[in-house]
């Protein structure tokens, strides 16, 4: 083989991985899509283009940092991270 | 009687049929065993081939020799069959798919790119060899090494170029293990300060249903798109829906614990006794090594140009260092992007959001020798 075949096979190697992955990419985001649609309760919503104010808390975590931090993801899957914070701690009795 | 008894049992040791090549491979094999067991060097796989090494080289002991007519062949030999069929990367892969969570790469998916544009070395390593005289068959098992995944060399090389197994598979494994020390200086280099303080946000949840249909989704693309990638690419997501589909529990346990632990030992020990220092001090062996080394610094460029590529585009939203995660050594690359990320800020947490690319590393290098094999085989 010369040097010129090794370039073109290898330029159609990496094509057909970044072709390959890049199928993968587009089908992930269509499925989660799909997911995302039929998880949402209220789906005439998204065609009739009204704005949505209920928000939905999914997921709290803790980061070693310490902070608590929470993920909070709205009606159209715009998710925003907040930090909290305990500001006062009350004793229960 | 005593001196003849003496003398026979002199004349049937090893020590009178050694050569100097042999002398060498164990003395190779005493510097991996100190490597695995000191410096804790994938002490996993390196201290398994290490011993292969030492096994294979002591004379006489006939572990490899073939089984010819009636006579049995070595221990050794039959376990080989396993490499030399390619049953035991498959079986490698089906834990470590087993042991994999691909939530980090479902929930940014353009993660993949990443494990694409790794996979650059490959095919830079892959002209190189060429250059170097090697047939297109050596060549796309040498280059393969840029993967940096070392169950995918073994499979490859086992098909295409058996006779570089020995050299390939300590190459490929010597790299992951040196993975801490080759990547930081290219990551500085081609990133500034500012990129790599940039702290990512946290990623989506994903669903149990996107987790569960992901290896399914895979293995049918893959494999209609590759066939020759099937059984890495198929034996890799059944492990993974073994894990999540949570039905199978005890399933998941054997293929993550006690198979892979015991294909392991097999797969090092056999890799290790096929490095018989007649054929392995070659000068064959050096270009290898060399040819491991740049193909893996090229792979880790690769990642890196494609992730500040997408730091651009997203306005600064990616940090570019998890880039060079999307080499497949897991998790040791995704580790390193997290050290490297620590240290220019130290509230940067970039473990999770390396792991996306180096799962998708494990899938493009699984891809890339389903197409060099599919070329050459």
């Amino acid at each position: 083989m010369t040097i010129i075949e090794s370039i073109q096979i290898a330029l159609f190697c990496f094509a057909v991985v970044f072709g390959v992955l890049t199928v993968l990419y587009l089908l992930i985001k269509l499925f989660s899509f799909i997911i995302d649609f039929i998880k949402m309760p209220d789906k005439k919503n998204l065609f009739k283009n009204k704005k949505i104010n209920k928000i939905t808390v999914e997921n709290v975590s803790k980061k070693n940092t310490g902070l608590v931090f929470t993920t909070v993801t709205d009606e159209q899957g715009n998710i925003t991270t907040y930090e909290l914070n305990i500001k006062t701690v009350k004793d229960d009795k | 009687m005593i001196i003849d008894a003496l003398e026979k049992l002199w004349q049937q040791s090893g020590f009178i049929d050694i050569t100097w090549q042999q002398i060498v491979m164990i003395c190779i094999a005493f510097v991996l065993l100190f490597l695995a067991i000191v410096k804790k060097f994938e002490p996993m796989l390196l201290l398994t081939i290490a011993f292969g090494v030492l096994l294979a080289n002591l004379p006489k002991t006939g572990l490899m020799a073939e089984a010819i007519g009636d006579e049995n062949g070595g221990l050794l030999y039959y376990l080989y069959q396993g490499v030399k069929k390619g049953i035991y990367p498959s079986l490698i892969f089906l834990g470590i798919g087993a042991m994999t969570d691909f939530g980090p790469l479902l929930s940014r998916p353009s993660n993949l790119l990443l494990g694409a544009g790794a996979q650059l070395g490959i095919c830079i390593a892959l002209v190189v060899a060429i250059a170097f005289n090697f047939t297109a068959a050596e060549a796309a098992s040498i280059a393969i090494i840029g993967g940096a995944d070392g169950p995918t060399a073994i499979f490859l090389t086992s098909k295409l170029a058996p006779h570089l197994l020995p050299a390939i598979a300590i190459a490929a494994y010597s790299y992951m293990a040196l993975i801490p020390m080759i990547q930081p200086p290219i990551m500085k280099l081609l990133t500034t300060k500012k990129e790599r303080e940039i702290v990512m946000k946290e990623p989506r949840n994903v669903s149990k249903v996107e987790k569960i249909c992901f290896p399914v989704l895979v293995t049918v693309v893959c494999i209609l798109l590759l066939p020759s990638v099937a059984p890495l690419i198929g034996m890799f997501m059944l492990g993974n829906l073994f894990k999540e589909s949570g039905v199978v529990e005890r399933l998941s346990d054997t293929a993550k614990n006690a198979l892979i632990n015991i294909v392991t030992i097999f797969l090092g020990l056999t890799v290790g006794a096929t490095a018989v220092g007649e054929t392995f001090l070659s000068p064959d062996t050096i270009k290898i090594i060399f040819l491991g080394l740049f193909a893996f610094v090229f792979s880790t460029v690769g990642g890196l140009l494609i992730a500040k590529l997408m730091s651009f585009i997203s306005k600064g939203k990616i940090n570019p260092l998890i880039g060079s995660a999307g080499v497949s050594a897991v998790p040791m690359a995704a580790r390193v992007s997290q050290i490297e990320g620590q240290k220019a800020n130290k509230n940067n947490y970039l473990l999770m959001h390396a792991m996306g690319p180096n799962v998708a590393g494990v899938i493009g290098s699984a891809v890339a020798a389903g197409i060099l094999l599919a070329l050459f085989g």
